[in-house]
């Protein structure tokens, strides 16, 4: 069985201010089988104008609602397709190979698993130039959402995720901004899905390190996770 | 601790717990036509207040008011975020289906709006 039709698997990408990295992205994107959807979260930069460069469906938020919103709204428009069986999130930043897309469904083909988490710890060398402070603020989510979820992963912030078709309603992403991580973790208890982790490369670059997330926006993180939980 | 901390303590404790649970609009609102009335009651009768405050181990009633309003606050300002986060996922829901309505196809190629639709959306003109 090829499932390996443009159709049947989706890359969505969140994109905010992507405008320098994600012409990089989407170019190395375009040598695979895949179908790919680009959700410019009402970045001010020329992101939008970027992505409409390359034959890949561009989504644009008209304000700015946050990684978890755009990430969903990616899962969303994959999901208006019958033919969805596979959808995969991806970084815009360049930190994700395209090439290990096929190594993160691979489980999911094999229908051992409804969510293939990616993680960079799991291999030696994987975690490519990462900054001492990054993965203790990694090892310190990691072990908080070990306990509050659950799930044994080594890797629980990882934006390299594959689900099927079937899962991906489940974990229906309500948290706008970064709390989505802990979320998507949280429904995947919640739901009882099957999950793995798949080892996946992730390359510090200059650029992605002035992205990246900070230890103070853990504080927000948390907040985000508190505030939902008001009636 | 005298029963003024431990009735405090607990009332915190019981909102939180409130917050979390049990929070619903009408309990909302019988809970602020109950805090207006006891608020009437104490511009009535002043001197009720500082009864009430040695009853429960507080020196003055001016203290007590000061507690009470502290959590009317509280109340008030967990009611305006939860109306938030409504009003966020409200707009979450519209930005997104805004953006789905208007997806397009980057390359040569053109998305089915670009080809019919577009013609009466000179908001996304091809670039």
């Amino acid at each position: 069985m090829n499932t390996d039709n443009k159709e049947a698997v989706w890359i969505v990408i969140p994109a905010y201010n992507e405008g320098r990295a994600i012409g990089n992205v989407l170019r190395n994107l375009l040598h695979y089988p895949y179908s790919v959807v680009v959700v410019d979260d009402g970045s001010s930069d020329e992101t939008y104008q970027e992505c409409l460069k390359y034959p890949v469906t561009v989504l644009r938020h008209p304000a700015n609602l946050g990684q978890g919103a755009a990430l969903q709204t990616g899962i969303s428009y994959a999901l208006r397709f019958p033919a969805t069986k596979y959808i995969v999130t991806f970084d815009s930043d360049g930190q994700h190979n395209a090439d290990e897309i096929a190594h993160i469904l691979e489980p999911l083909k094999q229908g051992k698993v409804d969510v293939a988490l990616g993680s960079r710890f799991l291999r030696p060398g994987d975690a490519v130039n990462i900054p001492g402070m990054k993965k203790a603020v990694l090892g310190l989510a990691t072990a908080f959402t070990r306990f509050t979820s659950g799930l044994k992963l080594t890797d629980t912030h990882n934006g390299f995720r594959a689900i099927t078709a079937e899962a991906a309603p489940k974990i229906h992403i309500t948290q706008n901004r970064m709390a989505h991580a802990s979320e998507i973790l949280q429904k995947i208890a919640d739901h009882k899905l099957r999950y793995c982790e798949v080892p996946v490369t992730i390359t510090y670059t200059e650029y992605s390190k002035v992205k990246g997330q900070s230890l103070l926006n853990s504080v927000n993180i948390l907040w985000d996770m508190m505030r939902s939980n008001i009636k | 601790m005298n029963l003024s901390q431990i009735i405090l303590i607990g009332l915190v404790l019981t909102f939180a717990l409130y917050v979390f649970r049990f929070r619903t609009v009408l309990r909302d609102r019988l809970i602020y036509l109950f805090l207006i009335a006891g608020g009437l009651t104490f511009v009535v009768m002043p001197e009720l207040s500082t009864q009430v405050a040695n009853l429960v181990g507080i020196g003055r009633g001016t203290d007590l008011v000061l507690y009470a309003f502290i959590m009317f606050t509280l109340f008030n300002t967990v009611g305006l975020t939860s109306q938030l986060k409504k009003t966020d996922a409200q707009i979450t829901a519209l930005v997104r289906s805004v953006a789905i309505a208007n997806a397009r196809i980057g390359g040569s190629q053109l998305t089915p709006a670009d080809a019919g639709e577009a013609e009466g959306n000179p908001g996304f003109a091809k670039s």
